[in-house]
């Protein structure tokens, strides 16, 4: 048995000594036997990571490794980057950069990745040779061609010696150029046209791509919002387990998916298999279709002026009262085929036709053959809200009566839909043929399921700058609360303008830097705002500071804010660059 | 390791609805209509799951090039008129049994690494510290699940010297399954933290499964 001791902390690295213990067989109870087989350097400090290599040590004594060769290595070791993330590169590019492994599996991997999200962009990939594939070079190579064919690569930039052997087997369509190693193709960098592509980086760690990739990167945005694709559908599987296996989905991604950017969504989305998508306005709906996707979407707010576009790119209008019935059938004629939905007022009072439109409805729609009802549906006011359900149930009794009589008069059964998030949870009853999933997504709930979810979205600033301010000083505009002591105060970036409300100033809302929460100092600014690090010593210029996310939930800013989570992700500015990844 | 169809039906027993063309040699597991890429020497095995039926997306699979299919529903395939067909009582377990004796034919030492946290960390470091003199196997990214385990220990190859696989398990039962297609030679079980507690009674159910 090894039993480890850490034997010394330093600030970058912790010591490991590792003794070989094992109990005397020689009739003395309780005796040990014990000796000291090494010590080592774990260039890590975060308790994980020393657990984790540790494993790894007890391993590689199983396979009766030399301990000097197995120090040197650990001594090594580099972080895992674990996950594929999408980045903003030079000239409107995407970059993906995958430049940690590279391998048949992975390579295929990181292409899906990137074919999920390269809309029409050209593609272009920069590959390594493979190291240790155990296949002869020919027929490697065949197989990396016939990978890169499958997924429409149009540009290939081999590095490496071995590479070469690619060339015969790659499409005509495909670009190829080859350099021997890292450093002649970063002399020709800057030759390549970049704009507007996805770019593809997969090279074996000794390749070092990290280079190639801090010159493709964009100059980091300071203040981003990152999404967790992962998450994302991992939400949405925890809401499709509660449907029956028939039930449709739609997602809400209006509002820039509820801040989160609305085409990257879709995508993902589109890939998941759900059935509908649903979107504000028309504007919201051909953003999608410019991005390709070809899910049904519903435009809950179609205005006349937009009927045009809206045929055009098969876009699925709410009509919502007569004359709004009206003006789409002028616009429809008797020839126009458009798949509509009907929206009922149960209760909610918002939009809707009430129970006394329905017999003109019904007579207009006789007329117009063309215009088919894809759905009937209505919006519970209060489903996550228990004092509330009495109502609920009658909206949903309320809709049954309506649809009853639509189905009689059209003849046909439109899908029936009215759970929301809160119902999807708390009305099994009234799923009906579908039911609209919307903040539940984005890893909010209101109805006892939040722990099954994950967090999506997280704000992230940085600090810009760290002075220390003497007691009695005052901190940013209208020099609010003198300092009661001397502190370490950090100027971060991000601000009202960003959506980081004027309410969570002055000690309000804490953020959080390090591994700690860091208070408000003084009134939040248009672009920044100032915090109060004098608890958090290893904070310094440059770090990240996490404004919600897994470790504050946006609920605690929403509370602070005196809103809902809905506001705080919608409110959250345009300016805020979206950066999307998956684990 | 290369294996025709006729011989995938050897190892996983069933009962051919159809033959077309019993030599056709299998490389690739598919499972997913969408991802395919190397779809003439493909197997694709239509799983039901809890939200999609891989029975659905035979045809789409098939327009694709796909010509050899294990099914577990009993009917008529009118649509995959030049297919290979085996029916089977269970694709899921059926896709687990073949990684299982694909795994038998390898005598190279196998690590199975499972736990809550920091499987995958644990896993690529164990690959960047054998790398420099051993071929090293692993599973790609995140393939660990009941479906997942199979493919990775698929890609597993006679030039390889080590392969270290990594298992997800997240309900009673999934392990059971997972270590009859991983058969591992040793395991690693990296921390028992929270992060997947839902689905198990108590802790010490847990720490018992690993």
């Amino acid at each position: 048995m090894l039993q480890f001791d850490v034997t010394e902390e330093a600030e970058n690295h912790v010591r490991v000594r590792v003794r070989i213990k094992s109990a005397s067989n020689a009739g003395f109870p309780g005796m040990s036997f014990e000796q000291v087989y090494a010590v080592f350097d774990i260039p890590f400090t975060d308790d994980a990571s020393i657990e984790n290599i540790l494993h790894c040590y007890t391993f590689l004594y199983w396979l009766k490794m030399d301990p000097d060769v197995v120090a040197e290595r650990i001594g090594r070791l580099e972080p895992v980057e674990m996950r594929l993330e999408l980045k903003a590169g030079i000239q409107r590019s995407i970059l993906i950069n995958d430049a940690y492994s590279n391998d048949l599996s992975s390579l295929r991997i990181a292409l899906q990745f990137a074919s999920q999200h390269r809309r029409n962009r050209k593609m272009i990939l920069i590959l390594s040779d493979i190291l240790q594939s155990g296949l002869q070079p020919q027929k490697l190579y065949r197989e990396v061609a016939e990978i890169i064919a499958a997924f429409d690569v149009d540009q290939l930039i081999g590095i490496g010696t071995a590479i070469e052997h690619i060339r015969n087997h790659l499409p005509e369509s495909t670009h190829f150029n080859v350099y021997s190693d890292t450093a002649a193709f970063f002399q020709q960098l800057p030759q390549y046209e970049w704009h507007d592509s996805l770019i593809l980086l997969k090279g074996a760690r000794v390749f070092q791509f990290e280079r190639i990739a801090r010159r493709l990167e964009q100059k980091a945005h300071k203040t981003v919002m990152e999404i967790d694709l992962g998450a994302l559908t991992h939400n949405l599987q925890v809401y499709k387990r509660l449907l029956q296996k028939n039930t449709r989905m739609m997602v809400m991604v209006k509002a820039a998916g509820y801040g989160a950017g609305t085409a990257e969504l879709a995508r993902l989305l589109e890939f998941q298999k759900t059935d509908y998508l649903g979107v504000a306005y028309i504007d919201e709906g051909i953003e999608l279709r410019l991005a390709g996707v070809k899910l049904p979407i519903l435009v809950l707010n179609p205005e006349p002026s937009g009927y045009d576009a809206l045929y055009r790119h098969e876009l699925e209008p709410e009509v919502y009262n007569l004359s709004g019935l009206k003006s789409l059938m002028d616009f429809a004629g008797t020839e126009k085929k458009i798949r509509i939905h009907l929206k009922l007022d149960t209760g909610m009072h918002r939009l809707g036709f009430v129970e006394e439109d329905l017999p003109l409805v019904l007579s207009q729609l006789e007329v117009h053959q063309n215009l088919e009802v894809k759905s009937i549906f209505s919006h519970l006011s209060a489903s996550d809200n228990p004092a509330h359900d009495a109502f609920t149930h009658q909206q949903a009794f309320i809709f049954q009566r309506m649809y009853s009589i639509l189905v009689k008069g059209l003849g046909y059964h439109p899908l029936r839909h009215i759970a929301n998030t809160g119902g999807i949870v708390r009305f099994p009853e009234y799923h009906f043929d579908m039911v609209r999933l919307g903040i539940g997504i984005y890893g909010v709930d209101s109805c006892g399921i939040q722990d099954q979810l994950q967090v999506v979205n997280t704000l992230k600033a940085t600090i810009s700058q760290i002075k220390v301010v003497d007691a009695g000083e005052t901190v940013g505009y209208n020099r609010n609360g003198p300092l009661s002591e001397k502190a370490r105060i950090a100027t971060i970036s991000i601000g009202y303008a960003d959506g980081f409300l004027r309410l969570a100033g002055n000690g309000r809302y804490s953020v959080w830097v390090a591994d700690k929460k860091a208070p408000t100092v003084g009134n939040i600014c248009m672009d920044m705002s100032m915090i109060d690090v004098s608890d958090v010593p290893q904070a310094s210029e440059g770090d990240e500071v996490i404004v919600f996310g897994k470790e504050i939930p946006v609920e605690d800013l929403a509370r602070c804010l005196q809103t809902i989570p809905y506001e705080v992700f919608t409110n959250i500015a345009e300016r805020v660059k979206r950066v999307y990844f998956q684990e | 390791m290369a294996y025709t169809i006729h011989e995938i039906g050897d190892i996983l027993g069933g009962r051919w609805l159809q033959k077309a063309s019993p030599d056709n040699p299998v490389e690739q597991l598919l499972l997913d209509s969408r991802h395919l890429s190397h779809s003439t020497n493909g197997l694709f095995f239509a799983i039901r799951g809890v939200h999609h039926d891989g029975h659905q997306f035979l045809q789409e699979a098939y327009l694709q090039g796909v010509r050899n299919f294990v099914v577990d529903r009993n009917t008529e395939y009118p649509e995959l008129p030049e297919a290979n067909l085996l029916l089977v009582d269970d694709s899921l377990l059926a896709l687990q049994n073949l990684a299982a004796a694909h795994r038998q034919s390898f005598s190279y030492p196998v690590v199975g690494i499972t736990g809550s946290n920091g499987k995958t960390i644990v896993k690529e470091w164990l690959y960047q510290l054998l790398e420099p003199d051993y071929d090293a196997y692993r599973s790609p990214k995140s393939f660990n699940s009941q479906v997942g385990v199979p493919l990775s220990v698929w890609g597993m190859q006679d030039h390889h010297h080590v392969a270290i696989i990594e298992a997800g398990i997240s309900r009673r039962g999934e392990m059971a399954r997972l270590a009859a297609v991983i058969q591992p030679n040793i395991g690693i079980f990296t921390n028992l933290g929270q992060a997947h507690s839902e689905g198990f009674s108590s802790a010490a159910e847990k720490s018992r499964k690993k």
